[in-house]
């Protein structure tokens, strides 16, 4: 059996099936739970290319699957990344399960996955293009529920996808000419804007960014979060292929310099655009501005931590994008559907845990100390400080807005109207409910037994957060192996 | 058959289809200019690709077509477009036009930098991607984005055919194409589907 077959194909077959099994939501979700952490389970303990002796039977998992004249290679070195790719996966799916998404998504996120990841195997790699169209296609449904009218952004979104898809193919092509004769200057500047063009309406990348927040308003908020952290971290693991594949861009300060602008400008415009929202999920898609900011930044430092911090923000980031798109998916449900600041005043003070989840994402994201994204925002400040000390300065300026934003969100979320009481007599009464409940062996009603359920879960949820950012040592060892996917990038 | 002598013809198929999916709000038009737009883009594409292969963008434009037909008959949503008829429509046309007089102009440069594509190639493959992008840009409905699309999607097919012709990406762009349209079909009937929300 091929590595392509369990790791791309079974998963889609999987997908398939459990799209024509959706009604049972709850149980097929399970199922891709378990589907998802078998694969990584495999992914982590079953090397590639490697035969392995059980008694007489010898296992072999082969690295190519060959598919109308062209392949999908995954070597062993990409085994850790697959891995932590299904982990994630099963998380989202797991998440899923308390966010309410609708019966899409167990389905359609395992074939987004699978699909995503035959887009890094892909031989030529220029297909890979195809492959995450046909993802960003798949997911519109997802986006854009059944019953639902379709917005503005789900229409940005497609579209912008679907532009990217040309570039790159036709960036291909030209490539194979650059390779052939580098000193053709005229050449090369019409590949690298083509490309950039490409990547720009993939990641995106200002201009083309303005589905971000819109498909965050119009969108449940878990879903686009899922959106937000996995379309991203794969177009640019799609870059970074680029750039470890061609020498004359790899070796080009120019194209690190360029990257290296791009990360600032979104950085500080998604910082300052967030710093006056009203909508917390317009927040969440300008946050997803800023972390792609911060991966581009993170790539263009020319040094060995480079990609290793790349790799923990990418990680880092899915974990917070889960905490985040499941505390505004609840938020959503208990604030009669919206998450405009005008309906939420005062909601901490009757769900601490909740509103507490939604800040402690934010902040983290923004870089606050002691929380999940903290080391790798150090990291990438410090080193881009002593490239030049300006680059700080724009950081800091998109980062104050960020925070700006998540000062807010606590003032909105935390100061009620006059007949909300205070946070700990809400807290208090939902205990005094259930004990008092379970005392006289009634049931307690649905919604305070969910309310405290959720409390704990988000409570543990913040441990997470801050144990990424306090112990970040004894998370690094598991992104240690990433980087040699790109193996000469490594210097 | 001898493409050559047909590639004229096809660039005026191609003319003739993409501006009636500018111009037209009636979406029974739309798509039968779509389906025969499809020709012009088989026949481009089959000069540089055998007919056999070439003809996979005819069958997959056809059925894109077709599913984003099937996705309209049955629902009677009024054009609100349709109040800026004639005048709006004479606009298009005049874009049309400016569109065509760019391409043409711009031919001799693309045709250097691309010595690969011929002529006509050039010709089609701008036309289709110009007033595509023109389309695109003056609507915002389900149906009209998705053909729009397609059209883009095509000028650049008839271009690229000169440089890849790998079965797999023949079959990707092919998917594509289809999921474009499905997506718009969807996109089209999305909000009188059953709901599929959790209970």
């Amino acid at each position: 059996m091929s590595a392509p077959t369990i790791w791309i194909l079974l998963p889609l077959i999987s997908s398939v099936v459990v799209f024509f099994f959706r009604r049972w939501r709850v149980t097929v979700t399970i199922a891709a739970i378990l589907l998802t952490l078998m694969l990584a389970f495999i992914a982590w303990f079953i090397p590639i290319g490697t035969a392995l002796q059980a008694g007489s039977i010898a296992l072999k998992i082969s690295q190519t699957l060959r598919f109308f004249g062209r392949s999908f290679i995954l070597n062993d070195v990409e085994r850790p990344l697959i891995g932590a790719m299904y982990v994630l996966t099963a998380c989202w799916l797991a998440g899923s399960l308390l966010a309410r998404t609708n019966r899409l998504f167990a389905p359609l996120s395992l074939a987004i996955v699978a699909l995503l990841i035959a887009a890094l195997a892909v031989e030529p790699f220029l297909y890979a293009a195809l492959l995450i169209e046909v993802a960003a296609l798949i997911s519109v449904p997802l986006v854009s529920p059944p019953g639902r009218k379709p917005g503005r952004g789900v229409y940005r979104f497609f579209i912008f996808q679907t532009f990217g898809m040309p570039f790159i193919l036709f960036v291909g092509w030209m490539l194979a000419g650059v390779e052939a004769s580098p000193s053709d200057l005229a050449l090369v500047v019409r590949a690298a804007v083509l490309m950039a063009l490409g990547f720009a309406f993939l990641l995106p990348v200002f201009p083309f960014h303005s589905w971000l927040p819109m498909l965050a308003v119009e969108s449940n908020p878990y879903i686009a979060a899922f959106i937000f952290a996995v379309f991203p971290s794969f177009t640019i693991l799609f870059g970074v292929g680029f750039l470890n594949r061609y020498a004359w861009l790899r070796d080009s300060p120019t194209v690190y310099e360029l990257i290296r602008i791009i990360g600032l400008l979104m950085v500080l415009l998604g910082g300052i655009w967030s710093s006056y929202q009203k909508h917390l999920g317009r927040i969440l898609g300008y946050a997803t501005m800023i972390e792609i900011g911060f991966s581009l930044l993170a790539l263009s430092l020319v040094n060995p931590q480079g990609l290793e911090i790349f790799f923990t923000l990418l990680m880092v980031r899915a974990i917070v994008y889960i905490l985040w798109g499941l505390s505004l998916a609840r938020m959503q449900h208990v604030s009669n559907n919206s998450l405009d600041f005008t309906g939420l005043h005062g909601l901490g003070l009757k769900y601490p845990f909740l509103a507490g989840t939604t800040l402690i994402a934010h902040f983290s994201l923004a870089g606050l100390p002691l929380l999940a994204a903290f080391p790798t925002r150090l990291a990438i400040w410090t080193s881009l400080a002593k490239v030049n000390p300006q680059y700080g300065w724009i950081l800091l300026v998109g980062v104050s807005g960020f925070v700006l934003a998540g000062v807010r969100t606590l003032g909105v979320l935390f100061i009620g109207t006059d007949e909300q009481d205070s946070l700990t007599e809400h807290f208090q009464e939902d205990i005094v409910t259930l004990s008092s409940a379970l005392r006289e062996r009634n049931i307690p009603s649905a919604d305070t037994f969910s309310t405290l359920i959720w409390d704990i879960f988000l409570g543990f949820t913040w441990l997470i957060i801050l144990f990424l950012g306090t112990f970040p040592q004894l998370f690094a060892p598991l992104v240690a192996d990433f980087p040699a996917i790109f193996e000469r990038l490594i210097p | 058959v001898d493409f050559e002598a047909l590639s004229i013809p096809s660039i005026i198929i191609l003319l003739i289809s993409s501006s009636v999916l500018l111009i037209t709000r009636d979406w029974r038009i739309s798509i039968g200019a779509l389906a025969f737009q499809y020709i012009g883009v088989f026949a481009l594409t089959a000069l540089v690709w055998p007919p056999d292969l070439a003809v996979v963008k005819l069958v997959a434009g056809w059925m894109a077509a077709s599913i984003l037909g099937i996705s309209r008959a049955g629902t009677f949503a009024i054009a609100s477009e349709e109040e800026t008829w004639p005048s709006g429509q004479i606009f298009r046309l005049l874009t049309a036009v400016l569109v065509m007089v760019a391409v043409v102009s711009l031919t001799p440069t693309i045709s250097k930098t691309l010595p690969a594509i011929q002529i006509v190639q050039v010709w089609g493959s701008f036309y289709l991607i110009g007033v595509g992008l023109l389309t695109l840009g003056l609507t915002s409905r389900p149906l009209r984005t998705v053909s729009s699309l397609l059209t883009i999607l095509s000028g650049f097919e008839v271009m690229y055919a000169a440089f890849e012709s790998a079965i797999l990406v023949v079959g990707l762009l092919a998917l594509v194409n289809l999921g474009i349209s499905m997506v718009g079909a969807y996109l089209v009937v999305a909000e009188e589907i059953p709901s599929e929300e959790a209970t």
